[in-house]
């Protein structure tokens, strides 16, 4: 299929724009403040003299486990949940012997191919290119990518790596054929998932409703897709565990106990629960919604919902599910970007309305240029980005909430 | 369903593969890019040569640099073929021998230390399988050996290095920007620093702390006054920490809060940390200010560079407070 001259260059420059808008998002949290430094000063430390947060402890220190011969550090969990962007980050500082700018090029890498990838997940799912693109360049500008840039922790590449792993999912549940092929390939992206960080257990779901009413698979067939992925996922995860310990990588550090794990924090409140009154304690309740609606902002997840309901079935169920995973998930670990584990979706929903809005502008006034429509939605996803990047004119109130629901904030 | 969308503008692989080609051509990424490559490392060398006049040196510089312009080439190149949409089936040699290929080369390479072979195998895996799958279905074969080779390059150069040591993390740096140390260069200096509270402060006792700036052993101490009344001397609390309860009758009912600390038994090696981004304080960039004798400014003198800066110290309200 040849490809159209325009259609190029609009690609071309679509991207080139969005590799600016992260590069300048990013760049300028150097000049109004990293949002966790703002926030709480006293977590906030400097690397070669530039800012990172404490927990940059659980990842500089392991970059000479991948470039140096010595005794090496173990692997824990913490670690082995973001081992691919260390890994990235390690190959840049052996290049550039400059640990700062490798991990924030991670960082700044990730956030673009996450926002990009995110784009082609939209189109998937059946949006034009002018929702699709309004859904990107929300997401770009969203609080679960802004709010961790210069931590140094490798969080904003881990948090990227939904939009990444939707949009993987969705490719492979369209394309790959037979359904052996189509089971390891699922089984192997929640196994990239899980060294990039924790959502091949909203991808995972995500896919089997996406096999069923999507691909068109009958229940026992994406049942037994999704269970395949998972023996193939939990098989990769024992080999590679295993290799760790065979060649001394075993986690023996206090980073051992750093982090949470999904699996163990679902046992732990399982085994709470003993009664029925227990359970009911242990599931998601009105509050969970509210800290939902603020860490995505309200009004961003109020039409992020509305412009949901504009799209497929299939879109809306695999919205629904991932953000009952979301609601579950803030029972265990009450953290924003937590909240926000079905962001694709809801930035979908939010790229589909200002379109729509724009679309139906357009139409009501009875415009023939397009540009009407692109226009209205571009002030539209501005005014949408601005609820949340009000830090870059000085106005740090939504920074404040949004990291305060994580922890409350100390008084200086 | 509606008609399928193709990631960018390329059909799905499965079509591309089934077309029909004559045998597959070379991946080739021309005689400029290599031209561009060694001049860089040409240029890096002799600058380093001019600069450090080692050559061993030189030899690191040129290889870091034109290893690092072939990386960025060969991604570029990769994107190029993918925008210009001509998906070719295959092409020699495919990402696969590439990454094969690599593979033996890191295994070769780091026998020596296992460790560092599994992770590095693993990380290779992780990184380069997924990006020649996405690369692949995007820009057909072509641009898949293209962005196998540049992970290739990207990963296999690190393997001759041993990095035993790594940048300290520290809670401030004294020619930072972004976190310094303030202290008292002189016996007449104070640092003031202002809060305001959206509610009263209730009965509960409230604590102040501030980040020291590194170790210190000496005879000095910092008082504070609060809203212009002494309150004390301020105690060692915790590693880097230095904090005083505030008495309740001070504090019970009080919305603005008005610190002073000055040092007794005067020492300039006595220091707080100070922070750019004023942003979370409850009076923002106004929070700090300091009084060196004369004067009152603004802000925070950083004592290692003589400058004055503006930004807030690194200090805390700890209780029952609300911002």
């Amino acid at each position: 299929m040849a490809v159209t001259r325009v259609a190029a260059r609009h690609a071309v420059a679509g991207h080139v724009a969005l590799a600016v808008g992260v590069l300048a998002l990013a760049g300028l949290r150097l000049v109004t403040g990293g949002w966790y430094a703002v926030y709480d000063p006293f977590g906030a430390n400097v690397l070669d003299g530039w800012p990172v947060a404490w927990e940059t402890l659980y990842y500089v220190p392991h970059l000479p486990t991948f470039l140096g011969d010595g005794p090496p550090l173990g692997i824990a969990p913490v670690q082995y949940r973001t081992f691919v962007n260390l890994y990235v980050g390690s190959l840049l500082y052996g290049w550039t012997n400059n640990a700062y700018w490798s991990l924030a090029a991670v960082d700044v890498l990730f956030w673009f191919l996450g926002s990009a990838t995110a784009y082609h997940a939209m189109r998937r799912l059946g949006v034009s290119t002018l929702a699709a693109a309004t859904g990107a360049f929300l997401l770009a500008t969203s609080p679960v990518l802004v709010s961790n840039m210069w931590r140094h922790d490798l969080h904003v590449a881990n948090f990227s790596t939904l939009a990444l792993g939707t949009w993987a999912a969705l490719v492979i549940v369209d394309e790959v054929r037979p359904l052996t092929r189509l089971t390891l390939a699922l089984g192997a992206l929640l196994l990239v998932l899980s060294f990039s960080y924790q959502y091949q257990w909203v991808v995972l779901p995500v896919a089997a409703v996406v096999l069923r009413l999507r691909a068109r698979y009958s229940t026992a067939r994406t049942l037994v897709v999704a269970a395949g992925a998972l023996v193939v996922f939990l098989t990769g995860t024992l080999v590679m565990r295993t290799a760790f310990a065979v060649v001394g990588l075993a986690p023996d550090s206090p980073d051992a106990s750093a982090v949470q794990q999904p699996d163990l924090l679902v046992a732990e409140q399982l085994t709470a629960a003993r009664s029925l009154g227990g359970l009911r304690r242990v599931l998601p309740g009105l509050q969970h919604v509210v800290f939902t609606l603020q860490a995505y902002h309200p009004v961003v997840f109020l039409v992020g919902a509305v412009g949901l309901l504009a799209l497929r079935r299939h879109v809306g169920l695999a919205a629904l599910v991932a953000s009952a995973f979301s609601l579950a998930a803030i029972t265990l670990y009450p953290a924003p970007w937590t909240a926000m584990s079905a962001y694709p979706f809801i930035y979908l929903g939010a790229g589909q309305a200002c379109a729509l809005a724009g679309e139906r502008v357009r139409a009501a006034f009875r415009l023939s240029s397009p540009r009407v429509a692109i226009a209205i939605a571009a002030v539209l996803a501005l005014a949408l980005a601005a609820l949340t990047n009000g830090d870059l004119w000085g106005d740090y109130r939504f920074l404040l909430e949004w990291w305060r629901l994580y922890y409350p904030q100390r008084v200086f | 369903m509606a008609k399928l969308y193709t990631t960018i503008w390329a059909p799905p692989f499965r079509q591309s593969v089934s077309a029909r080609l004559p045998p597959a051509p070379r991946v080739g990424w021309g005689a400029a890019s290599f031209v561009v490559c060694v001049g860089i490392s040409l240029a890096a060398a002799q600058l380093r040569l001019l600069s450090a006049g080692d050559p061993l040196a030189a030899l690191d510089a040129a290889i870091r640099w034109g290893g690092g312009a072939l990386v960025v080439l060969l991604f570029i190149s990769a994107v190029r073929t993918t925008l210009r949409g001509t998906v070719e089936p295959r092409v020699s040699p495919s990402a696969e021998q590439i990454l094969w290929i690599t593979a033996a080369l890191i295994g070769a390479s780091l026998l020596r230390s296992p460790h560092r072979l599994v992770v590095n195998l693993f990380g290779l895996a992780l990184l380069g399988v997924p990006l020649v799958w996405a690369t692949r279905r995007l820009g057909g074969a072509r641009a898949a050996s293209q962005a196998a080779a540049a992970v290739a390059v990207l990963a296999f150069f690190p393997t001759h290095l041993d990095v035993r040591s790594v940048p300290e993390r520290a809670q401030f740096n004294p020619t930072s920007a972004f976190r310094w140390a303030v202290g008292w260069p002189t016996a007449a200096w104070v640092l003031r620093h202002e809060m305001t509270l959206d509610r009263p402060l209730g009965a509960t006792p409230v604590s102040l702390f501030v980040q020291r700036a590194g170790a210190y052993r000496g005879p000095a101490q910092i008082e504070v006054t609060l809203d212009g009344e002494r309150v004390g001397l301020m105690a060692e609390r915790g590693q880097d920490w230095l904090a005083i309860d505030l008495p309740t009758a001070k504090t019970t009912g009080q919305t603005h809060l008005d610190f002073e600390l000055r040092q007794v038994g005067h020492d300039p090696q006595l220091k707080i940390v100070a922070q750019r981004w004023s942003g979370g304080a409850t009076t923002d960039g106004a929070a700090s200010s300091y009084f060196d004798g004369t004067a009152w400014h603004k802000g925070t003198f950083n004592t290692a560079t003589g400058r004055a800066e503006s930004g807030i110290y690194v200090l805390q309200l700890r209780g029952d407070v609300w911002r």
